[in-house]
């Protein structure tokens, strides 16, 4: 057993104070990961301590916070790699979205910008509804990528890397654009005439500065900047040979 | 993938430009360097020769497109800058505006002193 200690930022909006940073020394087992450090702070000794967590296995994707100044999931991080030699593990909440209480963020932003890409398929209303099921035909590393595409779990983690996010609050944001292309991708789908407007405007993909934070930092390992480009390219393609 | 529509905005071009323009100016400023200092290697530069080399208009067109593009290219880098500061439509515009306005007046002024050579007397006379 050893002990590490978890260097948090406080904020309680009901306390004049501001943020501060507060301490505590917690005991963790080998292969323990952060979340259950928190968890063991929050039940020994502090009650008071907010933090989101649900699943605890990286797929609710609701323990999203800082660890060490970059964002990650919290039941993803193993202690042993992210502990200082002192033992020291520093959290915060989320970058680019507003401190609520502690480690607890105001999701506002993020799921505004993911309604604005209308995120849902919208098949061909001119092709009747099939009896068995809607055929979709893909090449294997397409839907490979269309898969990959899918796998987001919501966490807030991208959108909390992203410079482009943080310095532009109008900007769709890499979870938004990677969720387009999943559709935009997809046969089925005949929503890109809905869709177009919102991309191809100036806080569209155009914003992304292919920085790679996004994909650097995706739990689910998307390749976010990858599905990005694609999209740019797809609308160029669009816009200069149609 | 995507269906073909030319509804909404183009904010592309900017973009697309900086792509070329990068492409373009990785070309011509090997070019560049290769005529400066590879092409008369061992002979000294005077100004004859300089004179006599921008008499030529293989040279004068590298010189041209190198003036363009890199007034081009940094301007935009420019206003990239400004609309990651997330500034209004308007103020942008207003800044976009002032942009073009510098970079045609840095492209007249380098391509009247180019011509010079090329035309025995410069287009503008500025």
């Amino acid at each position: 057993m050893e002990r590490v200690t978890l260097r948090i930022r406080r904020y309680n909006p009901d306390d004049d104070n501001g943020a501060y940073w507060q301490e505590y020394s917690v005991d963790i087992e080998p292969g323990d990961v952060v979340l259950q450090a928190l968890m063991r702070v929050r039940e020994d000794l502090d009650g008071t301590l907010a933090f989101r967590a649900s699943c605890r296995s990286g797929i609710c994707g609701s323990d999203g916070m800082v660890i060490n100044g970059w964002p990650r999931l919290a039941c993803k991080t193993q202690v042993s790699d992210v502990a200082s030699k002192s033992g020291m593990i520093q959290l915060e909440p989320l970058y680019n979205l507003a401190c609520l209480k502690d480690l607890v963020v105001d999701q506002e932003p993020f799921w505004t910008q993911f309604s604005r890409i209308t995120p849902w398929l919208m098949p061909d209303p001119a092709v009747p509804e099939p009896e068995k099921e809607r055929l979709m035909v893909l090449e294997p590393d397409a839907f490979d990528l269309l898969s990959k595409a899918s796998d987001c779990i919501f966490c807030q983690i991208c959108f909390a890397a992203c410079p482009i996010v943080g310095l532009d609050r109008d900007f769709l944001g890499p979870q938004a654009l990677v969720k387009a292309y999943r559709f935009e991708a997809d046969p089925r789908d005949q929503g890109h005439q809905t869709r177009e407007a919102v991309l191809g405007a100036p806080e569209g993909v155009w914003r992304c500065r292919t920085t790679f934070n996004c994909t650097e930092a995706c739990p689910k390992g998307i390749p976010i900047t990858r599905t990005i480009q694609l999209l740019k390219r797809a609308l160029v393609r669009e816009a200069i040979f149609s | 993938m995507m269906k073909s529509t030319h509804s909404g905005e183009r904010a592309f071009w900017p973009w697309l430009l900086q792509r070329v323009s990068a492409v373009f100016l990785l070309v011509l400023v090997v070019a560049h360097l290769w005529i400066e200092h590879f092409m008369h290697l061992g002979q000294p530069i005077t100004y004859q020769s300089v004179v006599r080399r921008l008499m030529r208009g293989l040279f004068d067109a590298v010189d041209y497109g190198l003036l363009i593009v890199v007034v081009y290219h940094a301007l935009n880098g420019v206003r990239n800058i400004w609309l990651d500061r997330g500034w209004s439509r308007q103020r942008l515009w207003v800044a976009s505006t002032m942009l073009w306005v510098i970079g045609l007046a840095t492209v007249v002024v380098g391509a009247d002193i180019l011509s010079a050579f090329l035309n025995t007397r410069p287009w503008f006379y500025l």
